[in-house]
């Protein structure tokens, strides 16, 4: 049970790697390779040019380059540089996009779940209280 | 017919406004109040940190502050900045995005028409197994 994995690890994969499956990794990965397949770790993945991934994204935060077709989740930021071409949906308390991207997908950035405006209200109602929430009491 | 609309006006609302309907403009636009309706412009519109706007945007570029419920296309460029909050989709050729942001909807910004990757052509019996990429994973 001591198997503690490397966290400060910085793996490197280049772009002559081609990979068919699921990789883990637990400190920093850098990838520049191609990818059919998902990745998953609470780590730092950096996803360099040349990348091409087709697959899923489950990771801490991560820096996107290359070419992505799939969905990628962090549970920290997802920062896309220019010129990555990003097909699928993101999910990510923080996410920064630089111009230049091409990214078709949904997006879900609301670090606090803050809910869509409310229509303006009428004029005169400034006292209009939000809807309160209702917490059941648990019943003994 | 020579009602040529002045091009380079600029054209400013400060946060004490409040307005009802679609707003039409040719040149620019600062808007830093309250918008219930629709913008419609071939111009630029910035968007200021107090401006909340509940419907759809249609303009040639975008500098978004404040919040705003409601879909953005701009023919050129969607500038969303820090603290902004956007609920709903973006069509646009170029985007940028500052940390920051809350911002939940669809993207489409493709200028170049690119079709998804195919990372390993030419696979024989490629039966898509890997987990089906590009399945929403949001409803």
């Amino acid at each position: 049970m001591s198997t503690t994995p490397n966290v400060n690890s910085k793996n490197v994969l280049n772009s002559d790697v081609e990979l068919n499956g699921t990789l883990k990794f637990a400190g920093d990965l850098t990838f520049d390779g191609k990818l059919d397949g998902e990745i998953n770790s609470d780590g730092v993945l950096n996803l360099g040019d040349n990348a091409v991934v087709r697959g899923n994204l489950a990771v801490g935060s991560v820096i996107v380059r290359g070419k992505v077709n799939g969905n990628i989740t962090a549970r920290e930021k997802i920062e896309v540089k220019a010129k990555a071409e990003l097909f699928g949906d993101i999910r990510a308390p923080k996410l920064v996009i630089e111009e230049g991207v091409a990214f078709v997908g949904k997006c879900e950035v609301n670090p606090n779940k803050v809910s869509a405006t409310a229509p303006l209200p009428p004029r005169g109602a400034e006292s209009a209280k939000p809807a309160e929430h209702v917490i059941p009491q648990p019943r003994k | 017919m020579s009602t040529t609309p002045t091009n380079d006006s600029k054209n400013v609302l400060h946060s004490d406004v409040e307005l009802q309907g679609t707003l039409r403009f040719s040149g620019e636009l600062s808007f830093d109040g309250k918008l219930t309706g629709d913008i419609d412009s071939d111009g630029a519109l910035t968007l200021g940190e107090n401006a909340i706007v509940k419907g759809n945007i249609n303009v040639n570029s975008v500098l978004m502050r404040g919040k705003v419920t409601g879909n953005v296309t701009a023919k050129d460029k969607i500038d969303i900045k820090t603290r902004a909050e956007l609920f709903g989709d973006i069509r646009t050729a170029r985007l940028a995005i500052e940390e920051g942001v809350i911002f939940v909807g669809q993207s489409e910004v493709n200028p170049n028409k690119l079709t998804p990757a195919a990372p390993s052509p030419a696979r024989a019996g490629e039966t898509g197994k890997s987990a089906g990429p590009g399945k929403p994973v949001l409803s």
